[in-house]
């Protein structure tokens, strides 16, 4: 559905703003806000270092990278009475690690203490996935005539199975030889299973690639808060300020602070990765 | 139901009142002498008792006197005016062909006496007539005339940007503005996402847009009624007319069938910009298809002066294709069969069944994500209204109508062996409408007229349907995160969902001062079943319609106006000026973030709360001399209170504008030579931009603390145009003209839209270290546009 919607989406700016239209940068003056916190944590079912990184909002006309918040007191517990102690980075301030496997099956709460005493905290549900069968590739026809960046003209080709009897969430991300595809920093592809029917055989990646590239898939599962948040956040980053398309706002985030202070989600996936090499079979 | 015993009291005495002495009916329709078209609201005036009835939108007038000689005066502006000395002996009928005025340079005949038509006299309020004839006189955009973008630029309408068909009414949005064209409603009126509007300008012969104080004969919107009908078609020969645009053309034939019997007009309209991308090298371009086009048919058959049968039809489509894989199209159809009767001297009655239908369609032919995915509405309606003019100083319209209407909100199915869609019915959404309804223009006094009615109106969500009943949120509302069906209900075909029923009281007062000014007051309720599914300013070709149900309560609006109007500089000039006020409850609006499009479970995304408007419009018109045409001024606040929506504070409609002012004028210069020019300012309308921003996994997302916090730059455009009309021989029936029109004649970069994106250096990469930057949308630059018309 939100594929659909997306591609609808596009299509009615396209048609409207490719007519006759021009766009250029300008500066309004911006209202000063405060300041909130903003939580990326995520915790799966693969024994590793798992991370929650805070970091707070800052100006619009900023520069630059905005750095992290430190010395906060970070856990994780499960509702088996287990609590996971994170300890945050020396290089990267902001950032926590543990290591631990998350289980399918259970929930998971965020606790985070500020250094100035507020509290954050977030709950999500780790749901299975049933996994991506494999991963292909093929030429587009289309693109080779025409490729956009030479010899970029292979298609990422994604088998799967949906299990139609469950009500399921994904989020899937894209690699390309080791490096994660952000799309210029406006793609995010996530996806309920509302209208997709359960054999996924052959369905095109996003992005082209070149003989030889190693191309890797995750799939993550995703609770509906979770959903939800992504979804509110493609809205965001993708909207058209409001003309044809709703007013923004802040994605619903699932996490809590008594003064509302809060930003951001804690994601409880299980995740399945599948690589191909093209031109490979 | 003190308002509706007042009501029947004045109707009764009313009816006592007209039954003392012997009273003779005239009656009769007033036409256009050269081409048969019945003239709407042209005035019969008697001069012995310096009264007068204007014609109905039929062109039916009814005057009952007592017995007597009588000098009647027959006028229509533009039209010669006829004096017909009536010795009323019995009830008569006569029919009055005027002629057209020979030139515009005649000297015009100022009626002195009171002529119900006139602004200051009628009783009516807050109605503002659009001139077709001057709305082809003005520049357009991309030369194609546009009477929705001149309905834009009146007192009290506010538009959200250029290259748009919506409009807003004192407060109101796009979806609260009924849109009729002879009578069948239009879901929407956009070509080209609103570029252009389904109006096809040469077929129109009158409309009229109703902004309060509404009769009682219309509801169904909050807003506004745009009353748009077309011509009938030349009764007396053949005629027609041809216009070649850059971007669009059209053509019109009309002529009788049986001379001043039966007559029919047949008009097409199409755009050819996807003519041009043929020329294209690219295989992928020369396969697009984008165009639209318009046809518009009318059959009209008057067997006798007792009974009149007209057929309409209005066919209307936009096809965007790109290549062989994808495209989308969207078209209104609506059918109008409307019987005129006359039951007896001063009975009218008018029968009319409409069809309506919009419907949208996207289709993809990828290998593995082809989908065929229809939407539409399908409307039917049945109506009888009828004009009882009981005596001269009382005129009765009363009537009811029944409507069926079927919402399909969407169905998707997979179109190719390997689509990863599965089936999708959204189900459909079915209501059942009625009203009843009566009004009477009543003259009181010499200087006091009323007209009061009032509107009974039903209506029922019906099955077959699903109810849900959702899980609140701690706020009350239907969480619309976790969404959890608490209860089911299954309805059966035409079963009873919910009903709902709302009186409906409609007052216009009309106070003349002397013969060049009046006051007015009016108060209007409206209300609305049905709700437009858009969380957008404007609204978009893809957005569906729902009825109200147990989910979403009717809309109401409660009205009240007031305005001076009066005539300066020996009539030359009318001026008006009207403040209003507009209570809304039970709006419309939508979650933030809500999904609208194939969410079976939308109705946890709506959200209803009460908005306040209130304004005050001046206007300036000059219908005479060689300069004609009209000034506007409004200055108004529209604001928003809905729960669930910006933190359950009050916020600024997308669509308020404080100060908006249009100037439109045409300017004869000689025989050959006519100017026209546009020009319109608005203050910013309220937008939704972020203060801040922050990282989410290498995302720099936007930060936002309110919705609508800020104003987007002013607007303000020139537009001018000329047209020339070579001179004619005196003989020939011909006319040729050529416009010539520039749109945004100083090149100003207006607003459509604020979005934000990641910094990019001067080659357009983006800078990756999380600046971002604000860039604004504008729609035309400088557009000079050509067209020929001829006319025969």
């Amino acid at each position: 559905m939100k594929a659909l919607i997306g591609f609808l989406k596009i299509l009615v700016l396209v048609a409207v703003t490719c007519l006759v239209s021009c766009d250029e940068v300008i500066e309004p003056e911006i209202k000063q806000a405060g300041e909130k916190y903003v939580v990326s944590a995520l915790v799966t079912n693969e024994d590793t270092l798992q991370y929650v990184r805070i970091t707070r909002t800052a100006s619009f006309y900023s520069e630059g990278y905005i750095p992290g918040v430190s010395n906060a007191i970070v856990r994780v517990l499960d509702d088996s009475g287990n609590t996971f102690n994170y300890v945050e980075d020396s290089g990267e301030k902001g950032f926590y690690y543990t290591q631990y496997k998350g289980s399918v099956g259970k929930t998971y709460t965020l606790h985070i203490t500020l250094p100035n005493g507020e509290v954050l905290t977030a709950t999500d549900y780790m749901y299975s996935t049933p996994g991506l069968d494999s991963l292909g590739w093929a030429v587009n026809e289309e693109e080779r005539e025409n490729p956009d960046d030479e010899g970029k003209f292979y298609d990422l080709t994604i088998y799967a199975t949906e299990p139609q009897e469950t009500k399921d969430y994904y989020l899937f991300k894209f690699y390309t030889n080791g490096e994660i595809e952000n799309f210029d920093g406006y793609g995010i592809f996530y996806s309920d299973d509302e209208y997709i029917a359960e054999n996924i055989e052959g369905l095109d990646g996003p992005v082209f690639y070149s003989l030889g590239d190693t191309v890797m898939m995750e799939m993550y599962s995703l609770s509906r808060e979770a959903y939800v948040f992504y979804s509110d956040l493609d809205q965001v980053l993708n909207g058209d300020g409001g003309m044809l398309g709703a007013s923004p706002a802040n994605p619903r985030s699932n996490i809590q602070n008594t003064n509302n202070l809060g930003l951001g989600l804690f994601q409880v996936s299980a995740v399945d990765r599948k690589s191909v090499i093209v031109g490979v079979d | 139901m003190r308002l509706f015993n007042f009501f029947l009291i004045c109707l009764v005495l009313t009816y006592f009142k007209s039954y003392g002495q012997e009273k003779i009916t005239l009656n009769g329709y007033l036409k256009d002498g050269e081409s048969g078209e019945e003239l709407i609201g042209a005035t019969v005036f008697v001069e012995e008792l310096k009264t007068g009835v204007s014609s109905n939108a039929y062109g039916f007038y009814s005057i009952t006197l007592p017995k007597g000689q009588y000098t009647i005066l027959f006028s229509y502006v533009g039209y010669k005016s006829i004096v017909k000395e009536v010795d009323l002996k019995e009830n008569t009928e006569l029919n009055i062909e005027l002629p057209l005025e020979a030139t515009i340079i005649q000297e015009i005949q100022v009626v002195e006496e009171k002529d119900e038509e006139d602004p200051i006299a009628r009783i009516a309020m807050s109605r503002n007539e659009v001139d077709v004839e001057m709305v082809k006189k003005l520049p357009a955009l991309f030369g194609e005339p546009d009477i929705i973008k001149t309905i834009q630029m009146m007192p009290g309408v506010v538009s959200a940007g250029e290259g748009t068909s919506g409009y807003f009414v004192r407060g109101g949005s796009a979806d609260q503005n009924l849109i009729l064209i002879d009578e069948a409603p239009i879901y929407d009126p956009s070509h080209f996402f609103g570029l252009f509007s389904v109006f096809n300008a040469d077929v129109i012969k009158d409309s009229e847009l109703y902004k309060g104080g509404i009769p009682s004969r219309f509801g169904g919107r909050l807003s506004s009624i745009l009353d748009v009908r077309t011509i009938d078609g030349n009764a007396k020969r053949l005629a027609g007319s041809a216009s070649l645009g850059l971007l669009v053309s059209k053509l019109t034939i009309e002529a009788p069938i049986v001379k001043d019997k039966s007559s029919f007009v047949v008009s097409g309209r199409r755009s050819y910009a996807d003519l041009f991308l043929k020329l294209s090298n690219d295989k992928e371009t020369r396969e697009n298809q984008v165009y639209f086009y318009d046809l518009n048919a009318k059959f009209n058959w008057k067997p006798n002066n007792k009974n009149r049968v007209f057929l309409a039809a209005y066919l209307g489509r936009d096809v965007f294709r790109f290549g062989n894989d994808f495209g989308f199209n969207w078209g209104n159809n609506t059918a109008t069969l409307r019987w005129n009767h006359l039951f007896n001297d001063r009975l009218f009655s008018n029968t009319t069944f409409v069809f309506s239908d919009f419907d949208y369609q996207l289709e993809s032919k990828a290998e593995t994500s082809g989908f065929d995915w229809k939407a539409n509405l399908e409307a039917f309606t049945l109506k009888e209204d009828f004009t009882f003019f009981i005596n001269p100083k009382n005129i009765l319209t009363f009537g009811g109508e029944a409507s069926y209407r079927k919402f399909s909100p969407g169905v998707i199915r997979p179109s190719t062996e390997g689509s990863i869609f599965a089936n999708l019915d959204l189900g459909n959404r079915y209501a059942l409408d009625y009203a009843i309804y009566a009004g009477n223009e009543h003259q009181i006094s010499e200087k006091l007229s009323m007209e009061y009615g009032l509107r009974f109106s039903i209506f029922q969500n019906v099955g077959k349907s699903t109810i849900y009943d959702y899980r609140k949120a701690e706020n009350g509302l239907p969480d619309n995160v976790n969404i959890t069906i608490l209860d089911t209900t299954q309805y059966d075909h035409l079963e009873k969902v919910k009903t709902f029923t709302n009186l409906e009281p409609r007052l216009n007062v009309r106070y003349l001062i002397n013969n060049r000014s009046s006051i007015k007051a009016s108060y209007n309720r409206m209300v609305q079943y049905i709700h437009l599914l858009s969380n957008s300013t404007v609204p978009v070709p893809f957005n569906t319609w729902t009825p109200s149900s147990p989910y979403l309560d009717p809309q109401i609006a409660d009205q009240v106006a007031i305005g001076y109007f009066k005539k300066l500089n020996e009539n030359a000039y009318e001026f008006s000026v009207e403040s209003f006020y507009k209570k809304m409850r039970n709006v419309t609006d939508f979650a933030d973030h809500a999904i609208l499009l194939l969410n079976k479970n939308d109705a946890v995304e709506y959200r209803q709360g009460t908005s306040n408007a209130y304004g005050m419009e001046f206007f300036l018109q000059k219908n005479e001399g060689n300069l004609t045409g009209f000034a506007s001024y409004t200055i108004s606040r529209v604001e928003r209170n809905i729960p669930g929506v910006n933190n359950d504070r009050a916020f600024l409609a997308n669509y308020d504008r404080r100060h908006v002012l249009n100037l439109v004028a045409t300017y004869r210069i000689n025989d050959k030579w006519t100017l026209g020019g546009n020009f319109t300012y608005s203050s910013g309308r309220p937008f939704t931009l972020p203060v801040g921003k922050y990282n989410f996994e290498g995302y720099n997302v936007d930060y936002y603390t309110e919705r609508n916090g800020y104003k987007l730059p002013d607007f303000h455009r020139l537009d001018i145009s000329a047209t020339l009309t070579p001179r004619k021989s005196q003989q020939k029936r011909f006319k040729s003209s050529w416009s010539f029109a520039v749109y945004n004649a100083y090149n100003r970069k207006n607003p459509f839209t604020i979005f934000t994106q990641n910094k990019e250096d001067e080659d357009g990469n983006v800078i990756e270290d999380g600046t971002k930057e604000f860039r604004m949308v504008y729609l035309f630059p400088v557009l000079p546009s050509i067209s020929y018309n001829i006319k025969f």
